[in-house]
């Protein structure tokens, strides 16, 4: 397992510099609660998450497949939300403004948080360079850090969200 | 089913399922450049200059036969088949409506030819708005507006021309970066304001 304990604190960084675009904005239209984040910023950080997975979306507004994969995207959403609903899942809009991330997510209703990495700092600290790209973080206790276990680039289909399910459901 | 109602739906199957998988591997990197390499010769509150253009999906467009009817969104972009410009346009496709509902539409633009420009659209997926030919003469519609580089391509640039046929947003971009979407929002937004 590829460890990413050095990520954690980016990870915690962008969450709570995001935290501006996560405001009830990030979260469900529908939904103040979501995978037990409440619809405030100041709840929306990882600490605060009793999830030892994570799966992390990079995508890009601007990126064909990104737009074609977002059926994809709320089919693993919502399989998610039925069968795992403490994990969440992180929308990270790759070289997007902010509000390019937020018309993105408007635009596709996507049902998870998205948060803007306009200069791909955070996506450059996890090796992202193409777009859309999937990412499972498990963490083997609650005080480790995070560790990449899964990874796909380009175009969701059925069988990548499979293969993200069977990481998310494996046993500790 | 009868198997002439067959074969073409393996087809369409065959393109749907194509068309999901493609993805743009094809494209030439240039690497960093100047990030301008023109002086734009047109100003804010003039009349933009006429052209008429061939486009990729067959015919020609003339942006004076938007006066009176849209706004007009002129997006230059340096070449086909490069990195920044290809993950541009797709985003422009995906606000169509928005850009609709500020009586705006897009018009592409570039110095390349129109079977290169047919190839490489194609290979973007398509888009919804036309994309226009700058070819022959050579960049003549981007020399008039100053945005021709020193290279022959032209610069990344976004202009917005009003009803009037008026240019009110005129954004030279750094050519190794993407303009920001809200900018051209916001320019398209503040005319709606002027017309109340």
């Amino acid at each position: 397992m590829h460890t990413v304990r050095t990520f954690l604190p980016a990870i915690l960084l962008l969450l709570s510099l995001g935290q501006q675009p996560v405001a009830g904005e990030g979260m469900t239209e529908e939904g103040q609660d979501w995978r037990g984040v409440k619809g405030e910023a100041a709840l929306f950080q990882i600490e605060t998450l009793s999830a030892d997975r994570v799966v992390l979306i990079f995508f890009d507004f601007y990126c064909p497949t990104c737009q074609k994969s977002a059926r994809g995207k709320n089919r693993l959403a919502d399989q998610m939300r039925e069968d795992l609903p403490a994990v969440p899942i992180i929308g990270v809009g790759y070289g997007d403004t902010a509000f390019e991330t937020d018309l993105f997510r408007k635009k596709f209703k996507l049902g998870f948080p998205c948060l803007s990495d306009r200069d791909k700092t955070f996506s450059e600290g996890f090796r992202v360079v193409r777009t859309p790209t999937f990412i499972v973080l498990d963490r083997e206790t609650p005080d480790s850090g995070f560790g990449e276990v899964y990874r796909h680039e380009g175009y969701l289909g059925r069988e990548h969200i499979r293969a993200i399910m069977e990481h998310l459901e494996r046993p500790k | 089913m009868k198997p002439i109602g067959f074969i073409p739906l393996l087809f369409l199957l065959g393109s749907v399922l194509f068309s999901e998988t493609t993805e743009m591997d094809s494209l030439y990197d240039p690497g960093e450049l100047k990030p301008v390499d023109s002086r734009v010769s047109v100003r804010i509150g003039e009349m933009a200059p006429d052209f008429t253009l061939p486009t990729v999906g067959g015919g020609e467009v003339k942006l004076s036969d938007f006066r009176g009817k849209q706004h007009v969104i002129l997006s230059f972009v340096p070449a086909a088949w490069t990195p920044v410009c290809s993950a541009q346009w797709p985003g422009y496709s995906l606000v169509k409506d928005e850009f609709g509902e500020l009586d705006a539409v897009v018009l592409g633009i570039t110095v390349d030819n129109v079977p290169t420009l047919h190839a490489w659209t194609e290979a973007m997926g398509g888009l919804n708005f036309p994309v226009l030919s700058d070819f022959f003469p050579h960049g003549a519609v981007s020399k008039r507006y100053g945005i021709l580089r020193s290279d022959g391509t032209s610069e990344r640039a976004l202009f917005v021309v009003d009803k009037e046929g008026r240019l009110r947003f005129i954004d030279v971009h750094d050519i190794n970066l993407r303009p920001p979407l809200e900018d051209l929002f916001r320019a398209l937004e503040s005319l709606q304001e002027s017309n109340h």
